[in-house]
Parts: C-alpha cells; structure tokens; sequence
C-alpha cells in the first residue's frame, strides 16, 4: 500500500468545492459592499419604512454570516482544517 | 438618581466577579477541565474584545454625525472572517506550528528571527495602540461624568476617575495576565472574563436597542420616520472613505496586537475558527443593529448640544430608566475594561519578549543565560510592561486634554498597527520577501503615519502649531501634513491611508527586489509559506553541547517539571534509558522551538545560539538541507527505475502466458489432429480382422486379399508412428545425426534412385546438373537424402501435368550449399502457402496420397537441424522449394 501521508494528494471532491464556495464568498461581500454596485442597490429612498440603504447593507451582511454559517459546518464535517 | 457611589461599587463587584470567574477558569484550567473553556463560543466571544468602547459608545455617536459610516468598522472584519479560508487560516496554523507569542514575534520569526525587526514592530505596536487605551479611559471617564451631573453629587474629576481606573485595570491584568509564564502562552482566566464581558455588552446594547425602538418609539418603520432625513441622505454611503474605513478595519482585525493575541496566541483549536467565522460577524451585526436608532432617538429627544457619544448612555437616563442606564454604563465599562486588559497582556508580551530579555542578555553576554532566572525575569518585566502600558494610555489621555471623538482617535490607532500590513502579507505569501525591505517599510510608513496623522491630532499642542498644519512646516506648503504633494485628498484619513500604506507597499516590494534573502530567511519563508504542505521540523543547526547546559537552560524558562517531563519524552523518543536525551540536531530545534512559545523566536533563537555556540547557518547546514532534496530526489528516481523494471516484468510475462496459450492449443490440435490420423488404419484394420474371425464362408483369395490390406494398413500406421517419433524428437532437438563427409552428387543420387520407381511410373523427366554437385558436405547424409526423397515424391505426386518435370540444382551461394527442387505444376495456390509446413495438413482433397501431410514438417525440421533452412520459394514456373545449409553443419543444433 502506497503510504498517503508521504504523498501530496488531490483534495477530494467535496474538498475542491468547499475551497471553492470558501474563496468566492468574501469576494461576494466584496463586490456588494465595497464596489459602486453599492449605489445602484440603493437608489430608492426607502423600503418597508426603512431607509433602503440601511436595509440593503444589513441585509447582505446577514445574508453574508449565513452563507458563512453553511460553510463553517460544511468545514466541520469535511474536516479540512486536518 | 443613582450616586456616584453606588455607581463605584457596582462597578467594583462587577470586577470582583470577573475576579471569581477568571480565578474560576485558572482552577477548571488546571485541573483539566478545558470543555467549557475550550468551546468555539468561548474563542468567538473572546475575539469580540474589537469591540471597544469606541464601539459601545462612539458608534453611535458616529452615526449620528455620518450616518451609515460606523457600519464599514464591522464589515472589514467580516469580510475577513468570511473569507477566514484565504488569511485567517494559514495565519493560526502558523501560529500554532511555529509557537508565536505575538505578531511581532511572527514578523520576526519570518524574517530570519531577527531581533531589531521585533523590536520595531513593538515599539510601533505601543505607540499605535497608546491613543486606543487612552481612548478607553476617555469613554469611562465620561460615562462616570454622566452619571456625576446627572446626580450633581460631589465626584472626583475625570484625571482622578481616569487614574483609579487605570491603576484598577493594571492590577487586575498583572494578577491574571502574568500569574505564569505558560509554554503557549495562554491565559485561560483572562479569555473566560473577557468572554463574560463580551456576553455584558452585546446584552446592554440589544437591551437599549429595544428600549429605543419599541420603548421609545412603536417600532422600527416609527424611529426611522423621526430621522433627520439630512442624516442618510447628505452622505452617499458609497465613497473613497467608506471603501478606506472597510480597508483599514479589515487591517485592524488582523494587526492589532490584541487582535492577533486573542485570534492566533489563544487559539486552542484551528477547528474553533470554522465556528467564528460565522458567529463572530453575527456578533458584530447584533452589536450594530441598533446602533443608528439609538442615534436616531438621542437627536430626536435630546438637547442638540448632547454629546452624542453618550447618548447609549443618556437616552435611558433622560427616559428615567435607571436600571437600564446602569446596564448600558456596565456595557461600555465591560468594553473599555476588557480592551486594556488584552492589549496590555499583548503588549507586555511583547515588550518583555523582544525589548528587555534581548537588553539582558546582551547585558550579560559572558555569562550562560542558564546562570540566572530568566522565568523571574521574564515575570517581572512583564508585570512593569503592563503598567507601561496602562500608564501610557493615561498619560496621552492627558496630553490629548480628551477632545477628539471617539471614532477619529480609534482611527488613529488602525493605521498605525496597519503599517505592518505589507510585510505580514508578503512574509506569508511571497518568498522574495526580505528582512531589510519589511523593516524599511515598517519605517516609511510608521514615519508617514505620524507625520499626516498622530502628530495632528494634538491639535493645538507644541508638537505641531496649527499654521504649520496648514500650510506646511516653516511655510513649505507641499510638505503640509495632511495635503502632501499637495495631492488635494480633503478627508485626512484617506489622505494618510493613501500616502502611508502606498509608498510602504512601494517600498517594501521595491526593497525585497533590490536585496536578497539570507540562508535562515529563505529557511523560514519555507517554514511559512508552505505551512500546509509536508511541514518537516526544521534541521537543528550543527553544534557540540553539553546537554546539560540545555536543560538548565530550559528549566529556567519553561520551568523545572515541564522542562523534565520535555527531555524525558525526548530521551523516550530517541530510545535512550536514561533521562537525558542525547543533544541532536533534533533535539536543539525542538526545544528552540518550545522557549519561543515563552520568550519569542528572536530571543530564544539567540539563547540558544549562546548556549550551543553558533548563531548563524553554516556552510555545512545548507549542504544538509541540500544533501536531503538530494536524496528524496534519488530515492524518486530509483522508485521510477524500479517501476519500469516492473513493467518490462508483466509484459514478459504477458508475453510468456501468451506463448503458453498458443502452445497449449497447438497440442490440443496436434493430439485431435494424430487421433485422427491413427483412425482410419485401424478401423479398417478393425473391420477387416472382425471380417476374418467369423470369415469361415470366405475363399482363400478373399482372406489373402484381406491380410493384405491388413498388413499393409498396419505399416502404413507404423509409419505413421515412425514419423511421429520423429518430428517429436527433432522438434525437441534429441534428433541423433550421423555426420560424415560427403559429396552432394552422392546423396542426390541416392534420393532420386528411391524415386526412380515411381517416376517411371509417371513417365516423369527428372533433370539435373552433375557438375554443379562436386560439392563436398559435412552432414547428415541419410537425413538430407530423406529431405530430398520427400520433396521429389512431393512434386512427382502433387505437380498434376503429364509428363510431370522434376528438376533438382544445387549451386554455391554465400558460403552455403543451395538446393533447389522445382516442377512445372501450378505451384501452390496463395491461400495455402502458409499451411504446407503445417503438420496434417492436406492441400487438396484430389490427391489421396497415402501420407498424413507430415512430409514437409519433418523435412523442415531436419533442415533445421542441419543447421539450414527449407523455405517455398514461389510458383513463378511451378511449385519451387529451396534448401539452404551451411558446408559444415555442427553437433550443436540451434534448438538444443
């Protein structure tokens, strides 16, 4: 039996799209929040009585923790941190 | 009203629980009771010591002056955590596998352990967070102020409120923050008191929170329709400063000493950081959430001259909420108190680490480091750097006479620690990387920093007179603090953003391309860099020490037990009996690498260069590591070899089971193909002998005729066998051959003079050429005659014109006798050209010769044997078979 610790072998599947969804979600955060996309989201004045700036900004930052949350527990499970 | 004593004495019994929880956790740590302790919620709440006063109290007071601004405090952060895949990650494995104590210890230990590059890094880390402590003790002195005139009672004034404080919080860090020098350097009593502080704020704030908008105001869509709608509206949230507070709190989260403390020093369990990464921004967004209604309500129900920086504070006041208002108050002393505590201990490690202990041990060069305490010393000095700290805090929070609002000053202090930004990023990803270019751009920026940025901000003070503020120092306008180059940046913030991190990126690559890095640099840009690949500890450096001298050593600093139970696991491991191990290479970097998780890499890197005597990588090392990529790499190409060797094996062997395969079928052939030939004499053999017993009515002749046929079928059946036999044998090379001497014409002769019957028969023409045969030959005459014999009969019998023409030439070619039998029949057709050496096999069904088709194998073989060969060589002028054999056939047949 070949011994896999000595060799570098390629993340498994799950793995590979982990790192994937890992990597592209504060780029995500990135181009909603720090870019001039920002304006275009928040052009109208207000929405359901909130100001829609304070809405949109609150709303993808929770939408951000929660895609976190699924990718944290995604991690635990395929444990990539070993 | 609650008085101001009252208020002191909650504020005492809410330290003196911290007290009973921090003591609590030390016991629980000690007696090994880490689940609690050691929880992902614990590491989380613990991080939240971001969360200062300044956000407590100044977020507010930032919103009600830019509106959605103070948000872009806690997105930078998030966006790091979220993204804890791309940064987060690698910086705590290296923290664990490298023992780092600090994040100048991490640019240190990157950077060739260098000593100077610690301590620049400490001394910008001190100034840059001496305006944040100060920022602390400005926030509880307001907030002791609110309550004072709210009360009107007699209270001390801010410097003295400002003092106590101080002094309380340096007490309360030296007794948990320094009661042991631990190997990781991790103090579970503090992380648990700051968790329970973490857990005070977040509560006070969502308990005003929801005081103000369902108390205040009958919900959400009512407290937004009494903002001031200049509030949001004036300030596009989108711009340059709103892109800048993101950058430079993303920065800030990574940088800060007690940020870097509680994320990677206390870090107990990299899998801790998969649960932060979601719950910590979810701290921040609870922590946020109310902040712009309760700015809202403080501008709608307060005098406008309210300092909003306090309206956390006042709002519950002014609505008569007492017990409220002293929950928020705990809140903000919660933040204040649980800040100074961690950057203190992060500090103070620092200081210790990489400005004293060096100052010492140069102070006591002759002498062994093991000769004194260092433990104690390492103690002591940490207890005095806390009360450095704390006291410099004060004394800027007296310089700065408290003006400023809370959020510019925090500001202050994230662009200060950002300077080391450049230079921690390109140490964990870039191998270029040198030590020159990271301390230059520490300098340029640090320097940048101060000049358009710290300076400044004691406004009106002797450093820097507000007309040179203006227009420059001593009237030169492009030199003017905060428009250099006169660049027009009008926010002062974005102005020094942009001019200390640009031309520190600048200078710091700039630097790294003109310089090279030396041997331990590269070593450790390896060790950093390539953190998640094979992580090899690294080679020891080559020395003679007395192992003694190393455990002294190591007593001293991780102390007496831990530093036996160290050499005795050591000694375990190298198989030794006795308790010391011996001081291998190994054995020397293990233990540097366990001191620099008590003392730093730069200093533990230089007491053991004393102890063992050498400080720099030799010559010698760097063949070592060499030598090693040598021999994996020869150890890979002997595994390549090896792997071919197999191949060229299997295929042999396919090959080999393939022949088998074939062999296999060729005798089941040749056994079904024998059976059937042996057959067909013997049934009629059968039939004829069963004719003959019950033949009693049978008439002479009749019996005559049938033994006869009897006879001559069981010759013909011997013959058979005979010629079995004898392909059998020559196949094998068993054949026995009686060389001699002869003429060709001879055995020519002979051959035909055996045909000659049956070429009278036939009326046939044999033609031959007798002065060509005066050719002598060394073989087997009886054999080659055979092989004549039968290829004459052959074309005799098969040739199928009358009168058939035999002709029979033999010549010289090459040194080799050849003999040529043609006819002048059609030849063999192409389709069976291949089947005629074939055994049994019959061409044509016309000709019932009496052979079983073994004619030509056994003539063939014989040949072969003679050391020659018998080949068809076409139908152009009828069927032509060719011998060719060498004029001395030796014993040694090639098949044998």
């Amino acid at each position: 039996m070949p011994d896999r610790t000595k060799r570098p072998t390629l993340p498994s599947r799950p793995g590979r799209r982990f790192r994937d969804a890992a990597t592209l979600l504060p780029v995500t955060g990135l181009l909603l929040l720090l870019t001039p996309l920002m304006s275009i989201f928040t052009r109208a004045q207000s929405l359901f009585g909130l100001p829609v700036s304070f809405f949109y900004v609150f709303s993808v930052w929770a939408g951000l923790i929660l895609l976190a949350f699924f990718l944290a527990r995604r991690a635990l499970r395929i444990n990539v941190s070993k | 009203m609650i008085s101001f004593n009252i208020l002191v004495s909650i504020c005492l019994l809410y330290v003196l629980g911290l007290f009973a929880v921090a003591y609590a956790a030390e016991r629980w740590a000690e007696t090994g009771r880490f689940a609690i302790l050691r929880s992902p919620l614990v590491y989380t709440l613990s991080i939240s010591v971001y969360c200062t006063a300044w956000t407590f109290y100044g977020a507010v007071g930032s919103a009600a002056r830019n509106g959605l601004e103070f948000v872009a405090i806690y997105l930078g952060p998030t966006l790091v955590f979220v993204g804890w895949w791309w940064l987060l990650h690698k910086l705590v494995r290296i923290g664990r596998v490298q023992r780092i104590t600090s994040i100048a210890d991490l640019l240190s230990s990157r950077y060739g352990k260098s000593g100077g590059l610690a301590v620049l890094v400490t001394v910008l880390a001190v100034v840059g967070t001496t305006p944040y402590i100060a920022l602390q003790l400005q926030s509880m002195t307001l907030s002791f102020a609110v309550f004072t005139t709210a009360t009107g009672a007699p209270a001390p004034s801010p410097t003295v409120t400002a003092f106590y404080v101080a002094a309380g919080l340096a007490v309360f860090t030296i007794i948990f923050g320094t009661r042991n020098l631990d190997a990781n350097e991790r103090h579970h009593g503090v992380v648990t008191a700051i968790a329970v502080e973490a857990v005070v704020k977040l509560a006070a704030l969502l308990s005003v929170g929801i005081f103000v908008v369902w108390g205040v105001a009958s919900g959400p869509a009512d407290i937004f329709a009494r903002m001031d709608p200049e509030l949001l509206q004036s300030s596009q949230v989108f711009n340059t400063r709103w892109v800048m507070l993101n950058f430079l709190s993303a920065c800030a989260i990574i940088c800060l000493p007690r940020m870097f403390q509680v994320i990677v020093v206390e870090n107990s369990n990299e899998r801790h950081l998969a649960t932060a990464s979601w719950a910590f921004p979810l701290y921040l967004f609870l922590m946020s959430l109310f902040v712009l209604p309760i700015a809202i309500a403080g501008q709608s129900i307060l005098a406008p001259d309210a300092n909003p920086d306090l309206f956390v504070l006042t709002v519950p006041l002014d609505q008569g909420q007492q017990t409220l208002a002293t929950l928020a108050f705990l809140g903000g002393f919660s933040s204040a108190t649980s800040m100074v505590i961690v950057a203190s201990i992060a500090l103070s490690t620092m200081m210790s680490n990489h400005i004293v202990l060096p100052l010492w041990l140069r102070m006591n060069a002759s002498r062994n480091p093991a000769s004194d305490d260092v433990r104690d010393l390492l103690l002591r000095s940490r207890r005095a750097s806390i009360a450095v700290v704390v006291a410099l805090g004060y004394v800027y929070f007296q310089f700065n006479g408290g003006t400023g609002a809370l959020a510019s000053i925090g500001l202050i202090a994230f662009l200060g620690v950002a300077q080391v930004l450049p230079a921690l990023l390109g140490g964990l990803f870039w191998h270029s990387a040198t030590r020159p270019a990271a301390i230059a751009s520490i300098c340029t920026g640090f320097f940048i920093w101060a000049y358009t940025l710290f300076v400044p901000s004691f406004s009106g003070a002797a450093l820097m007179g507000p007309e040179a503020l203006a227009s420059g120092p001593f009237g030169i306008s492009w030199l003017a603090p905060q428009n250099l180059l006169g660049v027009g940046i009008t926010d002062p913030l974005v102005h020094a953003v942009f001019w200390s991190l640009g031309l520190n990126t600048v200078v710091f690559v700039v630097v790294s391309l003109l310089t090279t890095p030396s041997a331990i640099e590269r070593l450790q840009s390896v060790q950093f860099i390539n953190v998640f690949g094979q992580v090899s500890p690294r080679r020891g450096i080559t020395r003679s020490t007395a192992i003694e001298d190393l455990l002294v050593l190591a007593q001293r600093i991780l102390g007496r037990e831990e530093a036996m139970a160290l050499f005795r696991a050591q000694a375990r491991h190298q198989g030794k009996d006795s308790p010391l191990p011996d001081a291998t290479n190994e054995l020397i970097a293990t233990l540097e690498r366990e001191i620099a998780g008590s003392v730093g890499a730069a200093a533990a890197h230089a007491m053991m260069a004393q102890v063992t005597g050498g400080s720099e990588i030799s010559f010698e090392d760097m063949i070592a590591v060499a030598d090693e990529t040598a021999q994996i790499m020869e150890y890979s190409a002997r595994l390549e070899t090896q792997s071919k060797e197999l191949e060229q094996a299997a295929a042999q062997l396919r090959d080999a089971n393939a022949k088998l395969t074939e062999l296999g079928a060729q005798k089941d052939t040749f056994l079904s193909q024998v059976s059937h030939e042996l057959r067909t004499p013997m049934t009629s053999i059968r039939t004829f002998s069963e004719i003959l017993q019950d033949g009693d009515t049978l008439a002479p002749e009749q019996l005559n005729h049938f033994a006869t046929i009897i006879h001559s079928e069981s010759i013909r059946l011997t013959r058979l066998l005979d010629d079995i036999l004898d392909l059998s044998f020559m196949e094998n090379g068993r054949v026995q051959l009686n060389l001699e001497t002869v003429p060709v014409q001879s055995i020519i002769d002979r051959a035909l003079a055996t045909t000659q019957a049956q070429a009278n028969e036939l009326g046939a023409v044999i033609r031959r050429d007798t002065t060509a045969e005066q050719i002598t030959l060394y073989t087997d005459a009886d054999r080659l005659s055979q092989v004549l014999i039968n290829l004459v009969t052959n074309a005799l019998k098969h040739c199928g014109t009358t009168p058939p023409e035999v002709s029979v030439l033999s010549g010289l070619h090459d040194g080799k006798l050849l003999i040529t039998v043609a006819d002048n029949g059609r030849g063999i057709s192409e389709d069976d050209i291949d089947l005629i050496f074939e055994k049994f096999s019959k061409l044509s069904k016309k000709f019932t010769s009496g052979s079983a088709g073994l004619g030509l194998p056994i003539s063939r073989e014989i040949v072969k044997n003679l050391g020659g060969t018998l080949v068809y060589a076409g139908s152009s002028m009828g069927a032509v078979f060719r011998i060719t054999l060498p004029l001395r056939t030796t014993e040694t047949p090639e098949s044998a």
